[in-house]
């Protein structure tokens, strides 16, 4: 993952490497299949 | 606080949350403007914490010898690492007020126990602490969003604002004019004071409790 612990360095002090992503809310189905394919992550789906 | 390799999708909201290489964020960001891709907006997940966790640095608190420094071993067993110094002033504000209590004088409002350092005429404390009354930005052309468990949507702050809202609990409106959760709320707090600036922002709040989001 030493690609992903770059994350934290280009975006700034306190965030994770992780994205924040607000979808259609019409079309949140095809907007996961889209970030699916441009962030090339697994579609794990839960909540908190 | 999750892994930072693992992803989370708030099916209702439409939110995932995502590991992303500065390369997969760009593209990301590019897709943004692509009608074809569903995608409104995203942004780096930012964690900002009130207390430090680690007030003095982790190598602080050992010696020279690599032993554990007594002078640091009351922070590290004090809740959440909060230092001395704070808990100390916590301690000496709540024995200010038992014995203010005890001597019978009346419990006093929490507005007049906080100094009056805030000049509330023009702004509320709240805009004035974080710089928001004096910023050189105006806030036009910025939405804000609230999730919380409900809001007055008829307060007087919020008149003439383009109001989006929705309530993700089944037969539960978003307006709650009894007011109870979100004046006790921080963002009904932050919220407060918005007429100040008559460019600032649309609302979207979405209301929340027992919600799974």
């Amino acid at each position: 993952m030493a690609e992903q612990e770059q994350g934290p360095e280009f975006f700034g002090p306190g965030t994770t490497g992780r994205t924040l992503v607000a979808l259609e809310p019409d079309r949140v189905e095809a907007g996961a299949n889209a970030l699916s394919d441009l962030a090339g992550v697994s579609r794990e789906r839960r909540g908190r | 606080m999750e892994s930072p390799e693992a992803s989370i999708v708030f099916p209702n909201l439409g939110v995932p949350v995502v590991p992303a290489s500065p390369e997969q964020f760009m593209g990301i960001r590019a897709a943004e403007a692509d009608s074809n891709v569903p995608i409104i907006a995203s942004a780096p997940e930012n964690v900002v914490f009130a207390l430090q966790e680690d007030p003095f640095g982790e190598e602080e608190w050992l010696t020279s010898e690599g032993e554990e420094d007594e002078t640091f071993a009351s922070v590290i067993a004090s809740p959440a690492g909060l230092s001395m110094e704070y808990l100390q002033g916590y301690s000496d504000a709540v024995q200010n007020l038992v014995g203010r209590v005890v001597a019978g004088e009346a419990l006093v409002e929490l507005e007049e126990v906080i100094p009056a350092a805030f000049d509330e005429s023009q702004t509320t404390w709240g805009l004035q602490v974080t710089k928001a009354a004096t910023s050189q930005f105006s806030g036009t052309g910025i939405k804000v969003a609230v999730l919380d468990t409900g809001m007055d949507l008829e307060h007087p702050d919020f008149a003439g604002r383009s109001i989006t809202s929705r309530s993700f609990i089944e037969n539960e409106p978003v307006h709650d004019r009894h007011g109870l959760a979100p004046i006790a709320s921080a963002p009904h707090a932050v919220l407060r004071g918005l007429a100040s600036f008559p460019a600032m922002a649309s609302l979207t709040p979405r209301t929340l409790l027992r919600a799974k989001y």
